[in-house]
């Protein structure tokens, strides 16, 4: 468990963070932007030693009242919007400097580099690397030093939608390969539904609500689920025929499956979910779960609600207009058909 | 060139290598300190260590003069510990020249550490490494330009000192008769033939060294 409570001044922001968040998977702190996440990252690095707080990380107190651990013996791995690698160094000696001051083995290195496909760019200067190699190889410098959390400031924040991908994905493999604890700070959504498990929300310097990825994205009073891109996430096993089946049934994938068989995150997005009475079999859409209605709530636009509907173990949202809803009788208890027009696979 | 003017040379040489690398020493840390926030002593401190760069050489050889002398602080310092003034010695022209030459090794030397981008220092720490850590294997390496303007204009600078060293240090030949001296002389007797050598000499080497020190050092920084 990662403790952390911090009540200071930054600039003209008040922080007051709360927050405890369990050492294991991708925790997100989400906001806007000016809501003080990088702050609150940058301090919990041991880099702001201008704010003090509580910060213990399981049984290591790294702040308290008493004492302060500078960032240098905390063990926290620390990956920035700019890449930061040092200049003066090629490649190899940027990610030699983070193994040597934590005598991690050679082989360590060689399997990091493997996994984040750096492992040719090792002669290369930060200058001639791309904005997604620059980032796997901060990636990579990070994690040569083993450290036991791993913390990333917006990474994607100055990259193209490629290398956005390029580096999402090395995390994804990096997280199934050899995984470490992560905290995530990022605005954007997709980011979020794509790799966070935990997500803390961060307002204004305070902490909204902090939960488990699923239960927030379908929280009908939080602002996630009004987001035009609003949707759900479930975990789902991918069978070798294009199916991902989670605790609702059964998601057909449109196209062929480029991923192995195994755990995915499906994403479903509300505007995507439609819902019927019965089970229609002459519907152009093949992915139809039987669910209940849990609740109806006004969406953030006119004339829409959000109904959420409990598919198996798993919540799912559905937006639909305030008149189909009266037409279909909706209320909660009701068994309806939700129709799923196409999932995204998310990881 | 005559064997006087030879020993002029060299020792004017010596002089300036000496300060260049103990000011280097010394500027390290102070600049280091300066570029890092300095705390509140921070304004005095570059004040101080820009007196130099608007103070008539007089005045400063003047002050160094009352201090080195028998009865200065700096002069019953240096007595005590050798039995020897300072006033009209190389080892006075050294404090002198230390002193003339801070601003020329400080300032640039501040300048190249405000240019280490923060997120480097910042990697550095989250990677382990300590404060000496990170000036030793990043700061330095990354200010390498500066350091290089630092000693080159610090030499240069040195080289070309009149004022403070006509005013503690006098002109005794292989001791503190140094080229700006000479060549003060060399006038002063009418011999401009003389001065014309040694001048050019100066003017050539200046010119050398400013060369040397050429902006847009940016392309070392990959070097």
């Amino acid at each position: 468990m990662l403790e952390a409570r911090l009540h200071g001044r930054r600039g003209p922001l008040a922080l007051s963070f709360d927050a405890r968040i369990p050492m294991q998977g991708c925790c997100a702190l989400f906001g806007p932007s000016g809501a003080g996440k990088t702050s609150i990252l940058r301090w919990i690095a041991g880099l702001e030693p201008r704010l003090r707080g509580h910060l213990r990380l399981d049984d290591t107190v790294m702040e308290d009242a008493h004492a302060r651990m500078p960032a240098h013996r905390r063990r926290i791995g620390m990956v920035f919007q700019q890449p930061g690698l040092f200049p003066h160094l090629d490649v190899a000696g940027n990610i030699h400097f983070a193994a040597r001051r934590a005598d991690t083995p050679a082989a360590h290195v060689q399997r990091l580099a493997d996994l984040l496909g750096i492992a040719d760019l090792l002669a290369l200067r930060p200058g001639e690397l791309s904005g997604g190699q620059a980032q796997r190889v901060a990636l990579a410098r990070a994690l040569a030093t083993q450290p036991r959390l791993l913390l990333l400031d917006e990474p994607f924040a100055n990259l193209d939608l490629d290398a956005r991908n390029e580096v999402m994905t090395a995390l994804e493999t990096l997280q199934q390969e050899m995984p470490v604890t992560t905290v995530l700070v990022s605005h954007l959504p997709q980011e979020v539904q794509r790799l966070a498990d935990h997500l803390v929300l961060v307002e204004a310097g305070k902490v909204v609500v902090s939960d488990t990825l699923q239960s927030l994205l379908v929280n009908a009073d939080l602002p996630l689920a009004h987001l035009e891109d609003a949707a759900a996430v479930v975990n789902a096993e991918l069978t070798g025929s294009g199916q991902a089946r989670f605790s609702g049934g059964s998601l057909t994938l449109a196209g062929p499956a480029t991923r192995p068989p195994g755990p995915v995150r499906v994403g479903i997005a509300a505007r995507d979910v439609s819902i019927a009475l019965s089970a229609a079999t002459d519907s152009s859409i093949s992915n139809i779960l039987p669910a209940s209605v849990v609740d109806i709530s006004d969406d953030a636009r006119p004339g829409q609600c959000l109904v959420r509907l409990r598919c198996g173990n798993d919540i799912l949202l559905a937006r639909i207009t305030r008149a189909s809803c009266e037409r279909l009788a909706l209320g909660p208890g009701r068994s309806v058909h939700a129709q799923v027009k196409s999932v995204a696979l998310l990881a | 060139m005559p064997a006087s003017e030879l020993a002029t040379v060299a020792l004017t040489l010596k002089l300036a290598a000496v300060t260049t690398v103990l000011l280097l020493l010394l500027c390290l840390p102070l600049a280091w300190w300066l570029a890092s926030g300095g705390g509140r002593w921070r304004h005095t401190v570059m004040a101080v260590a820009a007196l130099p760069l608007v103070l008539p050489p007089t005045v400063l050889g003047f002050y160094l003069l009352l201090w080195m002398a028998p009865g200065g602080w700096l002069g019953d310092l240096a007595l005590w510990l050798r039995q020897q003034s300072l006033a009209f010695t190389f080892e006075g022209l050294v404090i002198g020249s230390l002193v003339y030459s801070l601003p020329f090794a400080v300032f640039p030397l501040r300048n190249a550490f405000l240019g280490v981008p923060r997120e480097s220092l910042d990697a550095a720490s989250t990677l382990g490494a300590g404060p000496l850590d990170r000036f030793f294997t990043v700061a330095l390496p990354l200010s390498r330009p500066g350091l290089a303007a630092a000693a080159i204009l610090t030499f240069a600078h040195t080289v070309g000192e009149f004022g403070v060293v006509l005013m503690i240090g006098g002109s005794i030949p292989g001791e503190t008769r140094v080229l700006s001296i000479a060549i003060f002389e060399q006038v002063e007797a009418l011999n401009y033939q003389g001065a014309h050598w040694l001048s050019a000499l100066l003017v050539l080497f200046s010119f050398t060294a400013l060369l040397l020190t050429r902006p847009g050092q940016g392309e070392h920084l990959h070097a």
